[in-house]
Protein backbone atom coordinates (compact mmCIF):
# COMPACT_ATOMS: atom_id res chain seq x y z
CA UNK A 1 0.00 0.00 0.00
CA UNK A 2 1.63 3.69 -1.19
CA UNK A 3 2.01 5.45 1.89
CA UNK A 4 0.81 9.65 2.15
CA UNK A 5 4.11 10.80 0.90
CA UNK A 6 4.32 8.80 -2.37
CA UNK A 7 0.50 9.57 -3.26
CA UNK A 8 0.59 13.23 -2.84
CA UNK A 9 3.74 13.08 -5.32
CA UNK A 10 1.27 11.60 -7.70
CA UNK A 11 -1.35 14.53 -6.85
CA UNK A 12 -0.06 16.79 -9.97
CA UNK A 13 -0.35 13.75 -12.23
CA UNK A 14 -3.94 12.33 -11.02
CA UNK A 15 -5.29 16.42 -11.56
CA UNK A 16 -3.21 15.92 -15.04
CA UNK A 17 -5.32 12.36 -16.15
CA UNK A 18 -1.92 11.32 -16.67
CA UNK A 19 -1.42 7.96 -14.12
CA UNK A 20 -1.02 4.98 -15.89
CA UNK A 21 -3.77 2.54 -14.85
CA UNK A 22 -1.94 0.62 -11.88
CA UNK A 23 -0.35 3.96 -10.64
CA UNK A 24 -4.24 5.22 -10.26
CA UNK A 25 -5.25 1.97 -8.65
CA UNK A 26 -2.49 2.62 -6.32
CA UNK A 27 -3.27 6.27 -5.56
CA UNK A 28 -7.26 4.95 -5.36
CA UNK A 29 -6.78 2.59 -2.93
CA UNK A 30 -4.35 5.10 -0.92
CA UNK A 31 -7.37 7.45 -1.03
CA UNK A 32 -10.25 5.18 0.38
CA UNK A 33 -8.58 4.86 3.88
CA UNK A 34 -7.03 8.25 4.50
CA UNK A 35 -9.14 11.04 4.90
CA UNK A 36 -6.20 13.62 4.88
CA UNK A 37 -5.06 12.70 1.37
CA UNK A 38 -8.35 12.28 0.28
CA UNK A 39 -8.90 16.02 1.23
CA UNK A 40 -5.87 17.42 0.00
CA UNK A 41 -7.29 15.73 -3.34
CA UNK A 42 -10.83 16.89 -3.30
CA UNK A 43 -9.55 20.34 -2.42
CA UNK A 44 -7.12 20.17 -5.29
CA UNK A 45 -9.69 18.71 -8.13
CA UNK A 46 -12.15 21.57 -6.91
CA UNK A 47 -9.23 23.97 -7.56
CA UNK A 48 -8.32 22.74 -10.71
CA UNK A 49 -12.42 22.97 -11.54
CA UNK A 50 -12.01 26.43 -10.44
CA UNK A 51 -9.20 27.53 -12.40
CA UNK A 52 -10.92 26.07 -15.67
CA UNK A 53 -14.03 27.93 -14.69
CA UNK A 54 -11.65 31.56 -14.29
CA UNK A 55 -10.16 30.68 -17.73
CA UNK A 56 -13.30 30.12 -19.38
CA UNK A 57 -14.38 33.39 -17.86
CA UNK A 58 -11.76 35.36 -19.35
CA UNK A 59 -11.92 33.43 -23.21
CA UNK A 60 -15.97 34.79 -22.97
CA UNK A 61 -14.62 37.94 -21.92
CA UNK A 62 -11.64 38.24 -24.24
CA UNK A 63 -14.24 37.74 -27.63
CA UNK A 64 -17.36 38.81 -26.23
CA UNK A 65 -18.74 41.56 -28.96
CA UNK A 66 -20.28 44.24 -26.47
CA UNK A 67 -23.92 43.58 -28.10
CA UNK A 68 -23.61 39.44 -27.58
CA UNK A 69 -22.93 40.09 -23.78
CA UNK A 70 -26.00 38.33 -21.62
CA UNK A 71 -28.66 40.77 -20.95
CA UNK A 72 -29.10 42.48 -18.16
CA UNK A 73 -31.89 43.67 -16.69
CA UNK A 74 -31.54 46.70 -14.66
CA UNK A 75 -34.54 48.06 -12.45
CA UNK A 76 -33.73 51.49 -11.60
CA UNK A 77 -35.26 53.24 -9.05
CA UNK A 78 -34.47 56.79 -7.85
CA UNK A 79 -34.41 57.05 -4.04
CA UNK A 80 -37.70 57.91 -2.74
CA UNK A 81 -39.10 57.55 -6.13
CA UNK A 82 -42.06 56.25 -6.68
CA UNK A 83 -41.39 54.47 -10.21
CA UNK A 84 -38.88 52.10 -11.27
CA UNK A 85 -38.24 51.21 -14.94
CA UNK A 86 -36.81 47.65 -16.55
CA UNK A 87 -34.22 49.12 -18.55
CA UNK A 88 -31.83 46.56 -20.54
CA UNK A 89 -28.50 47.11 -21.93
CA UNK A 90 -26.99 46.01 -24.93
CA UNK A 91 -23.88 47.57 -27.15
CA UNK A 92 -22.75 49.26 -24.10
CA UNK A 93 -25.29 52.11 -23.34
CA UNK A 94 -28.55 51.86 -22.41
CA UNK A 95 -31.33 51.01 -24.22
CA UNK A 96 -34.70 51.88 -22.13
CA UNK A 97 -37.74 49.79 -22.84
CA UNK A 98 -40.13 50.64 -19.85
CA UNK A 99 -41.13 47.42 -19.53
CA UNK A 100 -42.95 47.86 -16.53
CA UNK A 101 -42.66 50.10 -13.24
CA UNK A 102 -42.42 48.94 -10.11
CA UNK A 103 -40.64 49.98 -6.82
CA UNK A 104 -37.58 48.41 -5.68
CA UNK A 105 -37.96 46.14 -2.59
CA UNK A 106 -37.00 47.98 0.54
CA UNK A 107 -36.14 51.27 -1.47
CA UNK A 108 -37.22 53.67 1.78
CA UNK A 109 -34.91 52.13 4.58
CA UNK A 110 -31.75 52.21 6.09
CA UNK A 111 -28.88 50.54 4.56
CA UNK A 112 -26.00 50.01 6.94
CA UNK A 113 -23.34 52.91 6.02
CA UNK A 114 -20.64 49.50 6.39
CA UNK A 115 -22.68 48.14 4.30
CA UNK A 116 -21.90 50.40 1.67
CA UNK A 117 -18.26 51.45 2.16
CA UNK A 118 -17.35 47.84 2.47
CA UNK A 119 -18.40 46.84 -1.00
CA UNK A 120 -15.98 47.03 -4.04
CA UNK A 121 -16.93 50.14 -6.46
CA UNK A 122 -17.45 48.19 -9.91
CA UNK A 123 -18.22 49.08 -13.14
CA UNK A 124 -21.69 48.05 -14.70
CA UNK A 125 -22.39 49.21 -17.97
CA UNK A 126 -21.21 53.15 -17.95
CA UNK A 127 -22.23 52.92 -14.11
CA UNK A 128 -19.60 52.64 -11.51
CA UNK A 129 -21.85 51.18 -8.65
CA UNK A 130 -21.32 49.60 -5.65
CA UNK A 131 -22.42 45.99 -5.67
CA UNK A 132 -23.90 44.18 -2.57
CA UNK A 133 -24.27 41.00 -2.09
CA UNK A 134 -27.50 40.87 0.26
CA UNK A 135 -31.22 41.68 -1.98
CA UNK A 136 -32.51 42.56 1.53
CA UNK A 137 -30.94 46.25 1.32
CA UNK A 138 -32.33 48.98 2.88
CA UNK A 139 -31.49 52.03 2.05
CA UNK A 140 -31.75 55.59 3.18
CA UNK A 141 -29.49 58.82 1.55
CA UNK A 142 -26.62 56.65 0.14
CA UNK A 143 -24.20 59.29 -1.77
CA UNK A 144 -23.78 56.21 -4.04
CA UNK A 145 -25.13 53.92 -6.99
CA UNK A 146 -25.69 50.70 -4.91
CA UNK A 147 -26.62 47.64 -7.18
CA UNK A 148 -28.42 44.70 -5.80
CA UNK A 149 -28.49 41.11 -7.69
CA UNK A 150 -31.77 39.62 -7.51
CA UNK A 151 -31.56 35.80 -7.88
CA UNK A 152 -33.27 34.90 -11.62
CA UNK A 153 -34.76 32.19 -12.86
CA UNK A 154 -33.31 32.44 -16.04
CA UNK A 155 -29.47 32.04 -16.19
CA UNK A 156 -29.20 34.45 -18.74
CA UNK A 157 -30.68 37.37 -17.29
CA UNK A 158 -29.79 39.16 -14.36
CA UNK A 159 -31.87 41.64 -12.13
CA UNK A 160 -30.67 44.40 -10.94
CA UNK A 161 -31.81 46.54 -8.38
CA UNK A 162 -29.87 50.14 -8.60
CA UNK A 163 -30.54 52.49 -5.64
CA UNK A 164 -29.12 55.93 -4.78
CA UNK A 165 -27.52 57.79 -7.23
CA UNK A 166 -27.56 55.96 -9.99
CA UNK A 167 -30.11 57.46 -12.18
CA UNK A 168 -27.83 61.15 -11.72
CA UNK A 169 -24.92 59.91 -13.42
CA UNK A 170 -24.76 61.10 -17.02
CA UNK A 171 -23.83 58.37 -18.28
CA UNK A 172 -26.76 56.39 -16.67
CA UNK A 173 -29.21 59.18 -17.09
CA UNK A 174 -32.25 57.30 -19.26
CA UNK A 175 -33.58 58.76 -22.12
CA UNK A 176 -37.24 60.72 -22.15
CA UNK A 177 -39.50 57.92 -21.36
CA UNK A 178 -43.42 57.96 -22.63
CA UNK A 179 -44.91 55.55 -20.24
CA UNK A 180 -42.60 57.15 -17.34
CA UNK A 181 -45.67 57.65 -14.69
CA UNK A 182 -44.69 61.23 -14.15
CA UNK A 183 -43.61 62.64 -17.38
CA UNK A 184 -40.15 64.50 -16.72
CA UNK A 185 -39.20 65.13 -19.98
CA UNK A 186 -35.10 66.70 -19.11
CA UNK A 187 -34.19 66.28 -22.46
CA UNK A 188 -34.76 69.78 -24.01
CA UNK A 189 -32.68 71.53 -22.63
CA UNK B 1 2.34 25.46 -40.39
CA UNK B 2 0.73 25.72 -43.15
CA UNK B 3 1.99 29.00 -44.28
CA UNK B 4 0.14 32.03 -44.42
CA UNK B 5 -2.05 30.92 -47.00
CA UNK B 6 -4.82 32.78 -48.65
CA UNK B 7 -5.44 36.26 -47.35
CA UNK B 8 -9.29 35.45 -45.52
CA UNK B 9 -7.58 32.61 -44.30
CA UNK B 10 -4.86 34.31 -42.58
CA UNK B 11 -7.34 37.06 -41.90
CA UNK B 12 -9.33 34.44 -39.62
CA UNK B 13 -6.21 32.61 -38.37
CA UNK B 14 -4.63 35.89 -36.82
CA UNK B 15 -7.92 37.13 -35.31
CA UNK B 16 -7.89 33.63 -33.38
CA UNK B 17 -4.56 34.45 -32.82
CA UNK B 18 -5.48 37.65 -31.22
CA UNK B 19 -7.79 36.21 -29.23
CA UNK B 20 -5.88 34.13 -27.81
CA UNK B 21 -3.57 36.55 -26.76
CA UNK B 22 -6.14 38.50 -25.31
CA UNK B 23 -7.43 35.83 -23.41
CA UNK B 24 -4.39 35.32 -21.90
CA UNK B 25 -4.06 39.06 -20.98
CA UNK B 26 -7.53 39.00 -19.57
CA UNK B 27 -6.52 35.49 -17.44
CA UNK B 28 -3.38 37.85 -15.96
CA UNK B 29 -4.43 41.34 -15.78
CA UNK B 30 -8.27 40.39 -15.48
CA UNK B 31 -9.51 44.45 -17.24
CA UNK B 32 -10.97 43.75 -20.61
CA UNK B 33 -9.21 47.46 -21.85
CA UNK B 34 -5.91 46.90 -20.06
CA UNK B 35 -5.86 43.17 -21.82
CA UNK B 36 -6.59 44.77 -25.12
CA UNK B 37 -3.79 47.51 -24.51
CA UNK B 38 -1.55 44.73 -24.04
CA UNK B 39 -2.13 42.34 -26.35
CA UNK B 40 -1.84 45.10 -29.37
CA UNK B 41 1.75 45.90 -27.74
CA UNK B 42 2.86 42.17 -28.29
CA UNK B 43 1.48 42.47 -31.80
CA UNK B 44 3.58 45.83 -32.15
CA UNK B 45 6.99 44.47 -30.96
CA UNK B 46 6.62 41.01 -32.81
CA UNK B 47 6.02 43.20 -35.82
CA UNK B 48 9.01 45.04 -34.84
CA UNK B 49 10.81 41.83 -34.45
CA UNK B 50 10.04 40.69 -37.70
CA UNK B 51 8.43 37.81 -35.83
CA UNK B 52 5.74 36.87 -39.00
CA UNK B 53 2.47 34.76 -38.68
CA UNK B 54 3.84 32.05 -41.02
CA UNK B 55 6.49 30.99 -38.36
CA UNK B 56 6.19 28.61 -35.87
CA UNK B 57 7.51 30.80 -33.24
CA UNK B 58 4.61 33.26 -33.58
CA UNK B 59 2.56 32.17 -31.31
CA UNK B 60 4.52 30.87 -28.38
CA UNK B 61 6.46 34.66 -29.19
CA UNK B 62 3.10 36.24 -28.87
CA UNK B 63 2.11 34.54 -25.39
CA UNK B 64 5.40 34.88 -23.86
CA UNK B 65 5.63 38.10 -24.85
CA UNK B 66 2.19 39.02 -23.66
CA UNK B 67 2.88 36.57 -20.27
CA UNK B 68 5.80 39.39 -19.67
CA UNK B 69 4.38 42.82 -20.22
CA UNK B 70 1.35 41.29 -18.09
CA UNK B 71 2.95 40.47 -15.62
CA UNK B 72 5.11 43.64 -15.32
CA UNK B 73 1.94 45.71 -15.96
CA UNK B 74 0.98 47.64 -13.10
CA UNK B 75 -0.89 45.75 -11.41
CA UNK B 76 -4.59 47.28 -11.18
CA UNK B 77 -6.87 45.45 -8.48
CA UNK B 78 -9.86 48.00 -9.42
CA UNK B 79 -12.34 47.60 -11.78
CA UNK B 80 -11.47 43.94 -12.50
CA UNK B 81 -13.80 41.36 -15.19
CA UNK B 82 -16.50 41.08 -12.41
CA UNK B 83 -17.23 37.26 -12.38
CA UNK B 84 -20.36 36.72 -10.97
CA UNK B 85 -21.89 37.89 -14.30
CA UNK B 86 -19.91 36.07 -16.38
CA UNK B 87 -20.88 32.84 -14.77
CA UNK B 88 -22.61 30.21 -16.52
CA UNK B 89 -24.06 27.31 -15.19
CA UNK B 90 -21.42 24.37 -15.45
CA UNK B 91 -23.19 21.58 -17.90
CA UNK B 92 -24.67 18.85 -16.04
CA UNK B 93 -24.68 20.44 -12.92
CA UNK B 94 -27.67 21.58 -10.75
CA UNK B 95 -28.14 25.29 -10.23
CA UNK B 96 -25.31 26.32 -7.58
CA UNK B 97 -25.27 29.49 -5.44
CA UNK B 98 -24.05 32.05 -8.18
CA UNK B 99 -23.00 34.76 -5.52
CA UNK B 100 -21.47 31.70 -3.47
CA UNK B 101 -19.34 30.74 -6.60
CA UNK B 102 -18.03 33.82 -7.74
CA UNK B 103 -17.26 34.21 -4.08
CA UNK B 104 -15.14 31.36 -4.16
CA UNK B 105 -13.75 32.07 -7.59
CA UNK B 106 -12.96 35.70 -6.81
CA UNK B 107 -10.48 33.90 -3.70
CA UNK B 108 -8.70 31.81 -6.35
CA UNK B 109 -8.29 34.66 -8.40
CA UNK B 110 -6.54 36.65 -6.09
CA UNK B 111 -4.84 33.63 -4.75
CA UNK B 112 -3.30 33.17 -8.04
CA UNK B 113 -2.43 36.92 -8.61
CA UNK B 114 -0.53 36.80 -5.54
CA UNK B 115 1.42 33.87 -6.96
CA UNK B 116 5.18 34.69 -8.07
CA UNK B 117 5.52 35.12 -11.76
CA UNK B 118 6.85 31.94 -12.65
CA UNK B 119 4.48 30.21 -10.97
CA UNK B 120 1.61 32.09 -11.96
CA UNK B 121 2.13 32.08 -15.69
CA UNK B 122 3.00 28.63 -15.73
CA UNK B 123 -0.22 27.84 -13.82
CA UNK B 124 -2.13 29.90 -16.05
CA UNK B 125 -1.25 28.50 -18.91
CA UNK B 126 -1.48 25.00 -17.85
CA UNK B 127 -4.80 25.28 -16.25
CA UNK B 128 -6.97 28.38 -17.29
CA UNK B 129 -5.26 28.11 -21.34
CA UNK B 130 -5.35 24.17 -21.01
CA UNK B 131 -1.88 23.77 -22.66
CA UNK B 132 0.55 21.07 -22.41
CA UNK B 133 3.86 20.98 -20.43
CA UNK B 134 5.73 21.33 -23.87
CA UNK B 135 3.75 23.83 -24.92
CA UNK B 136 4.22 25.54 -22.24
CA UNK B 137 7.96 25.27 -21.93
CA UNK B 138 8.75 26.62 -25.39
CA UNK B 139 6.39 29.64 -24.82
CA UNK B 140 7.81 30.18 -21.03
CA UNK B 141 11.69 28.97 -22.82
CA UNK B 142 12.07 26.46 -20.06
CA UNK B 143 12.45 23.09 -19.58
CA UNK B 144 9.52 20.83 -19.01
CA UNK B 145 10.45 19.68 -15.60
CA UNK B 146 10.73 23.06 -14.62
CA UNK B 147 7.00 23.98 -15.88
CA UNK B 148 6.52 21.08 -14.19
CA UNK B 149 7.79 22.07 -10.93
CA UNK B 150 6.40 25.98 -11.45
CA UNK B 151 2.92 24.52 -11.57
CA UNK B 152 3.27 21.93 -9.13
CA UNK B 153 4.18 24.64 -6.94
CA UNK B 154 1.62 27.30 -7.56
CA UNK B 155 -0.30 24.54 -7.39
CA UNK B 156 0.46 23.52 -3.48
CA UNK B 157 0.48 27.30 -2.42
CA UNK B 158 -3.06 27.62 -3.61
CA UNK B 159 -4.50 24.36 -1.92
CA UNK B 160 -2.86 25.43 0.80
CA UNK B 161 -3.74 29.01 0.81
CA UNK B 162 -7.05 28.28 -0.16
CA UNK B 163 -7.43 25.99 2.73
CA UNK B 164 -6.84 27.97 5.26
CA UNK B 165 -9.85 30.48 4.88
CA UNK B 166 -12.39 27.66 4.97
ZN1 LIG C 1 -2.56 9.74 3.05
Amino acid sequence: MLGCEKTRIRLDDWLDGALEAEALAEVSDHLAFCDECRDRFQRALALQDDLARLGSIADRVAVEDRASRPRTIWRLTRFAAAAAVVLMVGAGYLMTRPVRTGVAPGGREPIAAGDVRDSELIPLGDLMVRRLKSDRVRLIGADDCVAVDVRSSNPKVHIVWLYGQCLNQPASAPPAEPEMPEPRDTRRL
Amino acid sequence: MAGSGRDGEGGAAIEQVRRRVVGLAVKLVWRRDDAEDLAQEAFRLAAAAGVSPGEERFVPWLLRTVGNLCLNHRRRKTRWVPLEWHLERPPGRAAEDRAETAERLERVREAVAALPDRQRLALVLRTMEQMSYEAIASVMELSVPAVRTHVHLARRRLIELLGEDE
